[in-house]
């Protein structure tokens, strides 16, 4: 008889997990820089799609932003992992970072992402130095009770990448931006925001909630380089 | 007035996954006084390494203060005056409880954090209805004409697992609590108490409210005994299809002597 007893409520569903790209399309990621942010975003998506299907709890869904001057959806519908594919960025244009900034923040209201979801992941990819006012945009998105509870990855590619902005977009002192050398370290870590933060936001545990919160998903340290820096940007 | 009691526990599928243990409590006591509920979540951070154990006892501690809050004669003005000490109470005695298991094991400072956990309790007697919550989870009231209720509202603040603590410095100053007096609120039909794994497993606000509704139904349609049967099972089948953690339902129904 207990067989035939409905289960009772409503439509179930797994925890939505919103996963942004921001990435710089300026004119000096021209050549090789963006070439190898293609590779790596590309290279990135089978083992994004794998930690996904580890974690079938989660709903992970990809959005892109590219910036340069001004910045645009890049991929603009939450998509799916599962159907997620990388169209190659092109380089031209300055830097307005802010404007990204800006662009997340709206996605971030609770109306467009319920309590129920599990902390965003934003990547911040870029080589120099933001052509508009970040800090201001920044403070716009802080503003967000879910930009507050993101995951925030900074990384910088080649020697001028500003990581002092980086850092304050990460706003966690105990998690330092990456600084990619050269093609194969990019690679990594892309790879290792595509899965191992990726994990670590999947599956968060309860957190007790501070007047300070720095964030409610602990991140793993990406792990030491043993890469010899040859290639260097 | 009689009180019906359904309830469970299912740990959640992550936890499975990880082997962690689940770290809900529940349980509840029914005198010729008074009936109390009371269900917990352990925090599942890693620093928060036995809430297994603090849920635990936040259930139990609250089960025996809230009971012994029932003794007391009864006035409207009294019940009021004295329910505004048991948040204080509850931590205190919480704190006794986890100071004895400790064994002094981890430092002072760290120690009711190590246990922190979260909780919500409801105390029935003749003439009131006393509720209390610290953290996320969801309670709910259905009336006899069938609307849901949040007797202590929704902690809109509460997003990406991020909860207030019974194992906090602050504590007291989080938990809610309300008293309804049957004279001037008429007794809910039903009172829903539940983790927040089981919210977080439905698409929205809505599924939730169903699925207290539905429990109405389907124990009037059934009874008792084969919607506590079929419960643990639903509960594992929800962590599955929804949120993955480990979810409890514990219920109150009122029912016809």
């Amino acid at each position: 008889m207990t067989n035939t007893i409905k289960r009772p409520g409503g439509a179930m569903a797994t925890r939505p997990l919103h996963f942004f790209w921001l990435a710089d399309c300026s004119g000096s990621m021209a050549g090789e820089k963006i070439e190898s942010l293609n590779y790596a975003i590309r290279n990135a998506i089978k083992p994004m799609q794998d930690v996904a299907a580890a974690n079938p709890n989660a709903q992970v869904m990809v959005r892109a932003i590219r910036f340069s001057t001004g910045a645009e959806w890049h991929i603009a519908q939450a998509t799916p992992v599962e159907q997620f594919v990388w169209d190659d960025l092109k380089a031209c244009g300055v830097t307005d970072m802010g404007v990204a900034l800006t662009m997340v923040a709206q996605q971030l209201e609770v109306a467009f992402m319920p309590d129920r979801c599990l902390p965003p992941v934003l990547v911040l990819v870029s080589d120099g130095q933001p052509s508009d006012d970040f800090n201001a945009a920044l403070e716009t998105l802080m503003r967000k009770p879910w930009a507050r509870k993101s995951v925030r990855i900074g990384i910088g590619i080649g020697y001028d990448a500003d990581m002092e902005v980086l850092q304050k977009f990460i706003g966690n002192s105990e998690l330092k931006p990456l600084l990619a050398h050269n093609a194969e370290e990019l690679v990594n870590y892309i790879r290792w925001a595509s899965t191992v933060v990726l994990q670590a936001a999947s599956a968060p545990a309860s957190q007790v909630k501070h007047k300070q919160s720095q964030g409610v998903v602990p991140i793993p340290h990406f792990p030491s380089a043993s890469i010899v820096i040859d290639d260097v940007w | 007035m009689a009180w019906q009691i359904i309830g469970d526990t299912a740990r959640g599928i992550t936890h499975i996954r990880a082997d962690k243990p689940n770290q809900d409590a529940w349980g509840f006591v029914q005198t010729t006084a008074c009936t109390c509920l009371a269900v917990a979540d352990g925090h599942g951070a890693d620093k928060h390494y036995r809430s297994d154990v603090g849920a635990q006892l936040a259930v139990t501690n609250a089960l025996e203060l809230l009971q012994l809050f029932a003794q007391q004669s009864f006035d409207t003005q009294h019940i009021k005056r004295s329910a505004d000490y048991l948040a204080a109470k509850l931590v205190q005695l919480w704190r006794n409880a986890i100071n004895e298991v400790d064994q002094e094991q981890t430092p002072t400072d760290k120690r009711y954090s190590v246990y922190g956990t979260t909780l919500l309790t409801v105390l029935l007697t003749e003439h009131y209805v006393l509720y209390l919550q610290i953290g996320d989870g969801d309670m709910l009231t259905l009336s006899a004409t069938g609307e849901v209720h949040r007797p202590l509202g929704k902690n809109a603040q509460f997003v990406a697992n991020e909860t207030y603590s019974l194992g906090a410095e602050d504590a007291v100053c989080h938990i809610e609590q309300q008293v309804q007096f049957f004279k001037y609120h008429p007794a809910p039909a039903l009172i829903f108490l539940a983790t927040d794994g089981y919210a977080n497993s439905f698409a929205d606000e809505f599924g939730l409210c169903q699925a207290v509704q539905d429990f109405q139904t389907q124990i009037g349609l059934h009874g008792y005994r084969p919607i506590q049967m079929c419960l643990g099972e639903w509960l594992h089948e929800t962590s599955e299809l929804g949120s993955g953690d480990d979810i409890t339902v514990a219920i109150l129904v009122h029912c016809e002597m």
